[in-house]
């Protein structure tokens, strides 16, 4: 019965972590809409932060593996790298998207040496880079600086999306991609 | 992010750039640089940045830019530009804002690049008609006037006004000289030339412009004319006397 419960913990405190901000949702909070007694949360979770954590490790395994399964349909480089950035923009698409959880972590915790903002960091580098190996794959020019101008718009568009819903910003990121993919060709 | 709608920010961006592609571009680089005072990364607290006056300078701007879907090309800026600012507060290392901008510049000159191309095209058609335009009146100027050069061509105003257009194929110029030359032999300037002594083609062909008779055979007739001009410039035109102009003084060198 041990993962069953921490897994229903982590699920309950990732939808309030989504929906109300981390720093907004207590641990009291999270005991009460789960219906669990305190002591519990603390059997499988030391802390807040480590519940935060794994909250961000399986946001993360959940992207990544949404993510690869579209990217390992793609034969070429440049394809894989466009469908990878589209498909980070679909999930941004997703009217359930409460913005990427990493970086709205990294916000709500700005001191650089928190756990927390460390392991959103983590999230970020781990996209930007597997971008930068693509790019380098594809044999696109300045690959470094393209991989970072991808990962900008795919944040610009979480930010447009999250705060104008149905701007078409999905669309115009996609579209502002697959421009700089081809510009660097 | 009430910094980004000011005047300020506009004047900015305007005081760097000549063009309106330049305008979209510079957004960036001046928003880098704002982001750089002191003090101000501390007052940010949410990056979603629209703000109306900059999304509408964007779409104006882009328009002036000749973008091809003005409103699609400043959403997409908007975007990579909130991408960028939130990345850069988050990172400073990064230089996000440079990144964006060189990513701004590419996409702002793909969605320009149609007109820019319309414009090429307009211009280069314009300097090739200039150039036809110049090179046609040098022609006209130097190249069909050097042919003859001879003293019945030299123009007489006085002579040159009284040329009636007549219809035919003969050129106005060697017409206007055949006149210039009638009227100077009817002044007595020049000696008459001795027409039975001429071929009768060239006589007829000089007979039908000074009696505005129009040529059976134009094309003929101009061939004529200008030989019967070249011979007597040969022969006669040495007989030439102009009559010194009363009270002008003659320097003689």
């Amino acid at each position: 019965m041990a993962k069953p419960m921490k897994e229903y913990i982590l699920s309950v405190a990732s939808d309030l972590f989504s929906t109300q901000g981390i720093n907004a949702t207590s641990v009291d909070a999270i005991v009460a809409k789960a219906d669990v007694a305190k002591v519990t949360l603390y059997k499988y979770f030391k802390s807040k932060e480590q519940l935060i954590i794994e909250y961000l490790r399986e946001y993360d395994a959940k992207l990544w593996s949404s993510l690869s399964a579209i990217t390992a349909q793609q034969e070429d480089a440049v394809s894989k790298l466009t469908a990878l950035v589209n498909g980070m923009l679909d999930w941004i698409g997703d009217p359930e998207f409460k913005g990427f959880a990493f970086i709205n972590a990294s916000v709500e915790f700005p001191q650089r040496d928190d756990p927390v903002h460390q392991s959103s960091l983590e999230s970020a580098r781990t996209f930007r880079q597997t971008l930068a190996v693509l790019a380098h794959e594809a044999g696109l020019k300045n690959a470094d600086a393209l991989a970072l101008q991808l990962a900008l718009v795919v944040e610009g568009a979480a930010i447009t999306e999250r705060t104008q819903r149905g701007s078409g910003a999905v669309e115009n990121a996609k579209a502002l991609a697959k421009a700089l993919i081809e510009a660097a060709r | 992010m009430q910094l980004l709608e000011s005047e300020w920010f506009f004047r900015m961006v305007e005081r760097h750039s000549r063009t309106a592609s330049d305008r979209l571009v510079e957004v960036f680089r001046v928003t880098e640089q704002w982001l750089t005072a002191p003090g101000i990364r501390e007052q940010i607290e949410d990056v979603s940045l629209i703000t109306a006056s900059l999304r509408d300078y964007l779409v104006e701007t882009a328009r002036a830019a000749g973008a091809a879907d003005p409103e699609g090309l400043s959403v997409q800026l908007l975007m990579l530009l909130q991408g960028a600012v939130a990345e850069e507060l988050r990172n400073r290392e990064a230089h996000a804002l440079r990144y964006a901008a060189e990513a701004a510049q590419v996409v702002v000159a793909r969605a320009c690049r149609d007109t820019q191309r319309r414009l090429v095209w307009r211009w280069s058609v314009a300097a090739s008609l200039l150039i036809a335009a110049v090179s046609g009146l040098l022609w006209f100027e130097y190249v069909a006037v050097q042919e003859v050069e001879m003293v019945a061509q030299t123009p007489d105003t006085t002579f040159m006004r009284t040329v009636v257009p007549v219809p035919g194929g003969v050129d106005p110029t060697t017409m206007a000289a055949a006149f210039s030359l009638q009227k100077k032999v009817e002044h007595g300037i020049c000696p008459p030339p001795h027409l039975h002594t001429l071929p009768t083609d060239q006589m007829t062909a000089y007979m039908n412009v000074i009696s505005y008779r129009k040529p059976e055979n134009p094309l003929a007739d101009r061939a004529h004319l200008k030989a019967f001009l070249a011979w007597y410039e040969d022969t006669m035109a040495r007989e030439c006397y102009y009559p010194p102009i009363p009270r002008a003084t003659v320097y003689l060198r």
